[in-house]
């Protein structure tokens, strides 16, 4: 079987083949479009009661993917979606089937979506989720001091050297000039018992420096900035606060009302936690069975086992101010109005919380001093009119209305 | 072929094996390092071991103290939805215990209640006393019952349950419930429907303090035994005899009632005369107060009426001539003009003397008007023959089982009633005690009762009202309430609440949560008054008039104790007395002279504290060794000994504190007037004392001054202080080196009116309560290391003055040792100064601290900066006030001060916005700061100004009377600058030109002219 070569058959196979090519990438750039319509409708919309996969895999509803297009029609599709009683009501025998198996559960209507758009999720449904790209934080290595220590090394070596070739011409030029050799030492200490101002002068600088140094360690005896310490539940704040937008509020709301901005208790995480209850990864859905484990949560039949003996999650506390100092949530973030990252750091990009912030008392006294208090606040309403005279219209902060005083903080 | 030659260095290694010698091969015995002392000695130990034992300790600690502690932080798991930590939380409850009532607010911190204020005060009632104050403590008394008991051994409810029930079912005989009144109609309700089960059961009512002559004197004038509600607040002529209403007699919101009336901004104020053996609270308030033996009081009333009867006509007794002829006159002048606006009361527990003074408040129009008859008091309803009945009932073997409930009568009642022996007839012994106390022990099965502020409950105090009582913790212990334990045994399936629930609809339409939000309702109610029955008065003189044998004693009731339920309340033992100020006892008082009489003396000791003879004190036969206290103003040949303690079984603060003075209560009158010897035995007492000094020393410390001068000149006895200087005679205030602070945003100021000022204590529990004050325990209080924020100083009069020695030419040395002697026992007057810091504003203890540990707010208060003090004490030296108080010790976690601070359970008490001081520190009132700074954020997240009154110090809040009041000095609408405007302000010590924020108000007595 000797095949044969036509020029004009392979010209229209060419032709064919770009037409091809054209139009699978026209139908692929339409479907993408139609898919990241569809994405953004299924987050805001479906999310909260269907999971992505298959029939089984129930939420609210059941799972979503590709077995859906098949098991019903497009049409009965848009009629469930957008209003999935009346089909019910209608009789709709496949209708009836899903509202007795969930429980006579109706689902929410979406009048408000068009053909298209359910055609847009439903191709999105169909494409299935996207392989979720875990970005791992770049933990930027704190390289910035260690720059400008390794620049000191150079300097001083470059200075050490410079030195040495001066001591070494001064040799040469000595030889040179025929000059008797002296011993470096005894030349140095001839060069100390000339100079007795410069020796003091080093050494009290010496003296000085060493205690400076030895202060420093020691204000840093109790001061714990950077603390990190393992928790039982490797809660990410990046994940919550900064992935998800969590407001701070949300879990830590005493903060606005009480001197404690609290650790959250676990039903504030089944808020949530009691339909998420798959991580990321694996080990991200250990995580979220140790608050079920705490709670007694069965995530399979989504209800709480009776009898069960909660046990407590015992975390671990990172901010630790000493008895003696009071510290009022609600003054600092409801009365003036900081938001957490200012005292607390960048917490939505924690992996790990830690603390940011020194908690020293200089550290406090010092933002008192920085920080103007809220005029606006009915609070100071009359004493304003007396403060403009005082101050001659001067900023007005906290410590100049005693917020410097002792017993603000130590009762 | 030959050996490896071998050296010895000493004939032993010869034998031993040199290298198995080596002591560097043994092991570092950590392990018995980590054993208990015992094991460590019991280890030989060489030189070497010593070392390395050194070395190892030196480096464990070391290492142990470089690393800073894991602190976690366990929240709720499912957080009630309105608790936010760190915010308190309030609820309206309800007090009832030792026959007093208060209406509570209960502050809670997480679920812990740590502070009790008062919640509604109606008209004639439901004020907190010290006693209320502080029974938040007995809460987390770690010497409640854990468990029930059978046979003193734990066991469990069910097995317990099982048990009883069997036991009702098989008695034959009477089962009795012995309490004292019971004032919840729920659960009056609940043994109803007991006894229709069990139809041999009945209900003894036994309150250790009978007011059994009350009750009995209005059956008979009356026609129904029942107790008046009182108003002082109406009276404007008030006669005592030997009634301390403002303390114990039946209800102790009379205080309020009574400073009520007492305000002479008014222009006018009531007239007190009292008649007293002993000197009480109420006595010391009194404008006239009469020394005058128990027994004679019988002949004052009847000589009081048959001069009233003088005047009004009606029948006399045909009394005799008493010692105060003229005064009798006056008060009867008195008491006629104030007809209908007058009251007689007495504190006598002789059944005829009450229908005596019945007697005389009806020819004084007085019912209806100052006494109710209509609005009554359910606050007692013990009748004497009733337990001494069920007691013979015991002996003759007709009761099967007996249970006691909120009574103590193995402690209350004396030893010649045979209750002890009674009750060993008895074969079943049920006691509902929250403690083993002295009856639980003697009982077969103990089934605690919950505390009040863990239990559900109602309470019907005065006809009329109604209030509930919830819960404010869970139970901490396996505890359970009585009603609950009483509907189980009668087989009853539902649970008290729901069982309170169901009964509160058929006493109230009102909304069952409204009612629990407010804490009361008002019902109504029969107010009618009950007609005065006019039929002759079967009175014997003889029975009326009491005979005496020379010495008598008297048995009186503490503020602090009462009648002992208490006792192992740390606060209330160390809260001193309100009249002697010794704290951890009581004693036999007596008067100055008597004393001489005998030979007996107090005396100081070289570190000031105070040091009694000891007597051997007799009363029909039984006999008792007391220590004495010399109590200037007590009446010759009385003596006073007071109820409370020598508790034999409770905790190990209370535990054989003092002497049981029930063992003299012989047929429930506090009297005793024939069979009273004492004599003087070898040893002594120390006693702890926080006031050594009598009187002022010719000082103006308290003001004082008469209503008649008042009226001519407000500013009577509250001259101004000047100074002579080059401008003048000037101020103190005026003259000054010191640079003013600046006052702009508050200037908090306190007021405290020494005219409202009864001197119960209940501030100085409240303090402890709000600022954690520790409990340092008798040794240290005699060593003046006591720790109270707030004192109290008590001042008799003397009747020595700088005008008298001039005039009788006394030198000085000799006027001022006069001049702390205090008055005799017809002139003396006594009066009450709350003292707390000054927060003075040239404060003298700022300029010498080395450490600005002690610092000025622009607010007006003198801070103290725990974290800032060295110790050095120059502040406490330089306080002319004297209220700075030092650490000595550390009080808490210290087994030397096994006090609440020393265990967790008492621990729950204290309030965590409050700091608990270390070692080493000074501290001293803050004026509650920390509620200062919360109302500030309060209305600053509200974004509103403070309102006047929202800040409430713990003392403010707690006194009854409204003695003390704290504001803001610029508020210039507020409560506080109107009292300072008030002609009656002064500083205190205004010479010294402290300037402080606290501001006292002249003391006005209404003595006749």
């Amino acid at each position: 079987m000797k095949g044969f070569y036509n020029p004009f058959l392979s010209l229209f196979r060419l032709h064919f083949n770009i037409l091809l090519i054209f139009q699978i990438c026209c139908i692929v750039s339409l479907n993408a479009q139609d898919i990241d319509a569809g994405a953004s409708l299924y987050k805001a919309n479906c999310t909260s009661c269907h999971y992505m996969g298959p029939y089984e895999k129930k939420l609210i509803g059941p799972g979503l993917n590709a077995e859906i297009l098949e098991k019903y029609s497009r049409e009965w599709l848009y009629d469930w979606i957008r209003n999935s009683s009346e089909l019910i009501e209608s009789g709709d025998k496949q209708a009836v089937a899903i509202y007795e198996e969930f429980n006579k559960a109706v689902m929410t209507a979406f009048p408000q979506f068009s053909n298209e758009d359910i055609d847009n999720i439903l191709a999105y449904i169909e494409q299935g989720p996207e392989e979720e790209v875990v970005e791992i934080a770049a933990v930027e290595s704190v390289e910035a001091p260690e720059t400008s220590q390794t620049t000191l090394f150079i300097i001083l070596a470059l200075v050490l050297g410079n030195l040495i070739l001066l001591i070494y011409v001064k040799n040469v030029l000595k030889t040179a000039a025929g000059e008797k050799k002296v011993g470096f030492l005894s030349s140095t200490l001839s060069w100390i018992r000339l100079n007795p101002s410069f020796v003091i002068l080093f050494s009290v600088v010496f003296v000085f420096a060493g205690m400076k140094g030895c202060w420093n360690s020691l204000s840093k005896v109790g001061v714990a900035q950077n603390y990190q310490p393992d928790q039982p539940i490797a809660f990410s704040h990046q994940l919550h606060a900064g992935e998800q937008g969590i407001d701070c509020n949300y879990c830590h709301h005493s903060a606005r009302e009480s001197a404690h901005s609290g650790i959250p208790s676990a039903n504030v995480c089944m808020n949530c936690h009691t339909h998420i209850n798959e991580g990321r990864s694996e080990e991200g859905t250990k995580e979220i069975n140790k608050i079920y484990a705490a709670l007694g949560f069965d995530p399979n039949s989504k209800t709480y086992i009776p009898g069960y003996e909660q046990k407590p999650i015992e975390w671990v506390r990172i901010h630790n101010l000493p008895d003696l100092a009071y510290f009022n949530h609600a003054q600092h973030v409801n009365v003036a109005g900081l938001e957490c990252q200012t005292c607390h750091g960048e917490v939505e990009e924690m992996e790990v919380a830690y603390q940011n912030s020194k908690l020293t008392m200089g550290w406090c006294i010092n933002c008192h001093r920085e920080t103007e208090i809220d005029l606006d606040n009915p609070y100071y309403h009359d004493l304003h009119a007396n403060w403009i005279d005082k101050y001659h219209g001067e900023e007005i902060t906290v410590d100049m209305i005693g917020g410097r005083e002792c017993a603000k903080c130590h009762y | 072929m030959s050996k490896e030659k071998k050296y010895y260095n000493s004939l032993n290694h010869i034998n031993d094996n040199v290298s198995s010698n080596n002591e560097f091969d043994e092991n570092l015995p950590i392990d018995a390092m980590f054993e208990n002392a015992d094991t460590l000695s019991a280890s030989s130990t060489s030189r070497r071991d010593f070392l390395k034992f050194l070395g190892f300790g030196t480096l464990a600690a070391t290492l142990a103290s470089c690393e800073a502690p894991v602190v976690k932080s366990i929240p709720y798991l499912n957080k009630p939805e309105n608790i936010i930590p760190g915010i308190p939380l309030n609820y309206a409850s309800a007090y009832f215990s030792e026959n007093t009532f208060a209406s509570l607010l209960v502050k809670t911190r997480e679920g812990r209640p740590i502070l009790l204020s008062s919640n509604h005060k109606p008209d004639f009632g439901g004020g907190i006393n010290a006693r209320c104050q502080a029974s938040v403590l007995s809460l987390y008394d770690q010497n409640r019952l854990k468990n029930p008991l059978k046979k003193l051994k734990e066991t469990n409810w069910s097995d317990i349950d099982g048990e009883i029930l069997q036991k009702i079912n098989n008695a034959k005989n009477k089962i009795v419930l012995v309490s004292s009144t019971v004032i919840s109609p729920s659960f009056r309700s609940i043994l109803r429907d007991f006894k229709k089960i069990n139809k041999n059961f009945s209900h003894v009512v036994y309150d250790a303090f009978s007011k059994d002559a009350i009750l009995s004197a209005n059956y008979e004038t009356f026609g129904k035994r029942f107790i008046p509600t009182y108003r002082f607040d109406k009276a404007d002529c008030i006669v005592s005899f030997s009634a301390d209403f403002l303390n114990e007699w039946l209800d102790p919101a009379h205080a309020r009632q009574y400073t009520k009336n007492r305000k002479p901004e008014n222009g006018k104020m009531s007239r007190h005369y009292h008649f007293e053996g002993l000197l009480s609270v109420t006595g010391a308030n009194a404008d006239k107060r009469v020394p005058v033996k128990p027994s004679q009081q019988s002949h004052y009333i009847s000589r009081l009426h048959d001069i009233l009867c003088e005047t009004t006509g009606g029948k006399k007794f045909n009394s005799k001539k008493t010692n105060h002829e003229t005064l009798l006159y006056t008060i009867a002048e008195d008491l006629l003009k104030n007809k209908g606006k007058s009251l007689i009361v007495c504190g006598s527990d002789n059944k005829s003397l009450q229908i005596i003074v019945n007697k005389i408040n009806t020819i004084l129009n007085n019912y209806g008007k100052t006494i109710f008859t209509g609005l009554q008091s359910n606050l007692f309803s013990s009748n004497d023959n009733d337990i001494t009945d069920l007691i013979e009932d015991m002996k003759n073997g007709s009761v099967d089982i007996v249970m006691f409930l909120d009574t103590n009568p193995a402690y209350t009642l004396p030893s010649s009633l045979e209750f002890t022996n009674a009750i060993k007839n008895v074969s079943t012994k049920i006691s509902f005690s929250e403690s083993l106390d002295e009856t639980a022990k003697l009982c077969d099965y103990v089934c605690p009762n919950s505390n009040y502020l863990e239990s559900w409950g109602d309470l019907q105090p005065y006809s009329g009202t109604y209030y509930l009582q919830q819960p404010t913790i869970s139970p901490i212990f396996n505890s359970r309430q009585v009603q609950e334990s009483f509907l189980i045994w009668s087989k009853s399936s539902i649970s008290y609440l729901d069982f309170l629930k169901s009964f509160f609809k058929t006493i109230s339409t009102k909304s069952w949560n409204k009612v629990l939000h407010d804490g009361y309702v008002n019902l109504n109610f029969d107010n009618s008054e009950i007609p005065y029955l006019s039929k002759n008065l079967n009175i014997a003189l003889d029975d009326l008039f009491e005979k005496s044998g020379g010495i008598e004693l008297e048995l009186y009731v503490k503020g602090s104790l009462g009648q002992g339920l208490y006792s192992n309340n740390p606060w209330l033992q160390e809260l001193p007395d309100v009249i002697s100020k010794v704290t951890w006892d009581n004693y036999l008082t007596i008067s100055p002279t008597h004393a001489k009489e005998l030979g007996v003396a107090n005396w100081h000791v070289s570190n000031g504290a105070l040091d009694g003879h000891m007597v051997n004190l007799v009363v029909d036969g039984k006999s008792m060794k007391c220590p004495v206290y010399i109590q200037p103003g007590q009446a010759h040949g009385v003596l006073g000994l007071a109820f409370g303690y020598g508790r034999t079984e409770t905790g190990k603060a209370g535990k054989n504190v003092g002497i049981n003075a029930y063992e003299f209560y012989q047929g429930f009158d506090k009297l005793s007037t024939t069979e009273v010897f004492i004599e003087v035995v070898s040893g002594k007492h120390e006693f702890a004392c926080t006031q050594n000094s009598h009187t002022m020393m010719g000082r103006n410390i308290v003001k004082e001054t008469n209503m008649s001068d008042y009226l001519v000149d407000n500013k009577s006895g509250n001259k101004q202080f000047l100074l002579h200087s080059h401008k003048g005679h000037v101020k103190p205030s005026d003259l000054s080196l010191w640079k003013e602070h600046e006052r702009d945003v508050h200037f908090w100021n306190m007021s405290v009116d020494l005219n409202a000022c009864t001197g119960c204590g209940a501030c100085v529990i409240a303090c402890h309560a709000e600022n954690n004050v520790p409990v340092v325990g008798k040794e240290e209080v005699r060593k003046n290391r006591d720790m109270h924020w707030l004192r109290i100083d008590r001042y008799y009069s003397s009747d020595m003055t700088k005008e008298k020695a001039k005039k009788e030419g006394i030198g000085s040395i000799e006027m001022y040792k006069k001049m702390e002697e205090p008055a005799s026992a017809e002139n003396i007057e006594v009066v009450f100064q709350p003292i707390m810091c000054q927060h003075c504003n040239h404060a003298p203890c700022e300029t010498v601290c080395p450490v600005a540990a002690t610092t000025h707010s622009r607010e007006g208060l003198n801070h103290m900066t725990y974290n800032r003090c060295i110790g050095t004490r120059y502040c406490m030296n330089n306080c002319p006030y004297k209220v700075r108080r030092f650490n000595w010790f550390n009080y808490s976690n210290n087994n030397q001060f096994d006090f609440n601070m020393n265990d967790d359970l008492g621990k729950m008490v204290l309030n965590p916005d409050v700091t608990v001081r270390s070692r080493g520190v000074m501290e001293k009132c803050t004026m509650c700061i920390q509620n200062i700074q919360k109302t500030k954020l309060d209305a600053k997240k509200e974004r509103r100004k403070i309102k006047d009154g929202e800040i409430a110090c713990a003392c403010e809040k707690a006194c009854d009377t409204g003695a003390i009041v704290f504001g803001d000095a610029l508020d210039k609408n507020s409560r506080i600058v109107k009292e300072k405007k008030n002609p009656r302000s002064y500083y205190l010590i205004e010479e010294l030109n402290t300037q402080p924020s606290v501001f006292y108000k002249t003391k006005v007595r209404n003595k006749k002219v």
